[in-house]
């Protein structure tokens, strides 16, 4: 009793104590046949839901819902299968002891949400080569883009770098 | 310190208490650091997926019935990797065999099928070289089916060794190993079959 008093105590500290050896890890089999099949299940109707959601507007011809709609439902989807699988299939968070295993999942969690959302902030900020101010037309011959009246796509390459210099106000 | 339970008394035996739990966390790890890399290219495929260069777009190339036959497929090979472990921790033999064979023969079919499609694409004229987009999209799915080739190895591996040496320590570890790397790749492939395949055709 008295030794547990005292592993509990560093639960969560710094400190490295004995019993942070004996931590449950993930995927130790604590997963009966029930808790996979119910997990099993789940996964098929959320893979089979999002599949029906991005079809049926596709077949419809004018989509009951709008494209943001869509792209939110599925991604919810996602999510929800997301923990459905951490939780019947690879048992996250079930561990006793300290959870390291959760921890390094934040910490994961953290380092994708700013790579991704870093990465996609950025780069529609500068999205002065983006295909999508390409002429809506079709042809190969860049015109000029309505966000940037400015900007003149037969400018040569340090041209181009001087305009994005000037327009992002950075001052040299 | 409290007895160990049946269960942990099954994971450690043969080997040096607390050994297993410290490996599969350091696994564990290897696994965040692995999302980390599929992160990137996430990123770059979300950045690049409108630069056609002129080409086909994602919502020309894909097949979607195709795509939900293969997702069902690994999600079943998941899912009967999960069996697979159940019956290890009861020491069944012959049947974590069985499951372990239907988990490989599963993920073949899913390899075969994502091989054909690349080779479709790029026999089209849709290769990793026509375009941006075309080049993020082959390198993320085929890193993931890296990832499958990888894991089928090592579950071939894992099956000999069921064979020659039984249930010991190591062997049980390796497969808690593979089951946790089998289901990771099973949730990456979700991600997947949403942002580039399912918001691909919309």
């Amino acid at each position: 009793m008295d030794f547990h008093f005292h592993y509990r105590l560093f639960d969560g500290s710094i400190v490295m104590s004995r019993r942070q050896t004996t931590v449950h890890p993930p995927g130790n089999g604590r997963g009966t046949a029930a808790s996979y099949t119910v997990g099993f299940i789940l996964s098929i109707a959320l893979t089979l839901g999002a599949y029906f959601v991005v079809t049926s507007q596709n077949d419809a011809g004018n989509p009951a819902m709008s494209y943001g709609y869509i792209i939110g439902a599925i991604v919810v989807l996602a999510i929800v299968q997301l923990l459905v699988q951490l939780r019947y299939f690879i048992h996250l968070g079930q561990e006793s002891g300290p959870r390291w295993n959760r921890l390094m999942f934040m910490f994961m969690l953290l380092i994708v949400f700013i790579v991704v959302g870093g990465t996609l902030w950025i780069m529609n900020n500068l999205d002065y080569h983006h295909a999508d101010n390409k002429p809506k037309d079709g042809s190969d011959t860049p015109t000029k883009m309505d966000d940037y009246p400015h900007y003149d796509p037969a400018m040569t390459p340090s041209e181009t770098d001087q305009f994005i210099i000037h327009d992002e106000g950075i001052n040299r | 310190m409290t007895r160990p339970t049946a269960v942990e008394n099954l994971q450690l035996h043969g080997s040096e208490p607390g050994s297993d739990s410290k490996t599969i966390f350091g696994f564990w790890v290897y696994l965040m650091t692995d999302c980390v890399l599929f992160a990137t290219l996430f990123a770059t495929y979300a950045v690049l997926h409108k630069n056609t260069a002129g080409g086909a777009g994602s919502n020309e190339l894909f097949s979607l019935p195709f795509v939900l036959a293969e997702t069902l497929i690994l999600l079943t090979s998941s899912f009967i990797c999960g069996l697979m472990m159940l019956a290890v921790h009861r020491r069944n033999t012959k049947l974590a065999l069985v499951w372990l064979a239907a988990t490989i023969i599963l993920g073949l079919a899913f390899l075969g099928m994502e091989l054909s499609e690349f080779s479709k694409l790029a026999s089209e004229g849709n290769s990793w070289r026509r375009s941006g987009f075309l080049s993020a999209f082959f390198t993320l799915v085929g890193t993931h089916g890296l990832h499958i080739t990888t894991g089928l190895l090592w579950a071939a591996t894992l099956g000999v060794q069921i064979v020659r040496r039984g249930f010991t320590g190591g062997v049980t570890r390796r497969l808690m190993l593979f089951s946790l790397f089998w289901h990771f790749l099973d949730i990456v492939w979700i991600f997947i079959f949403t942002i580039v395949y399912l918001m691909g055709v919309l």
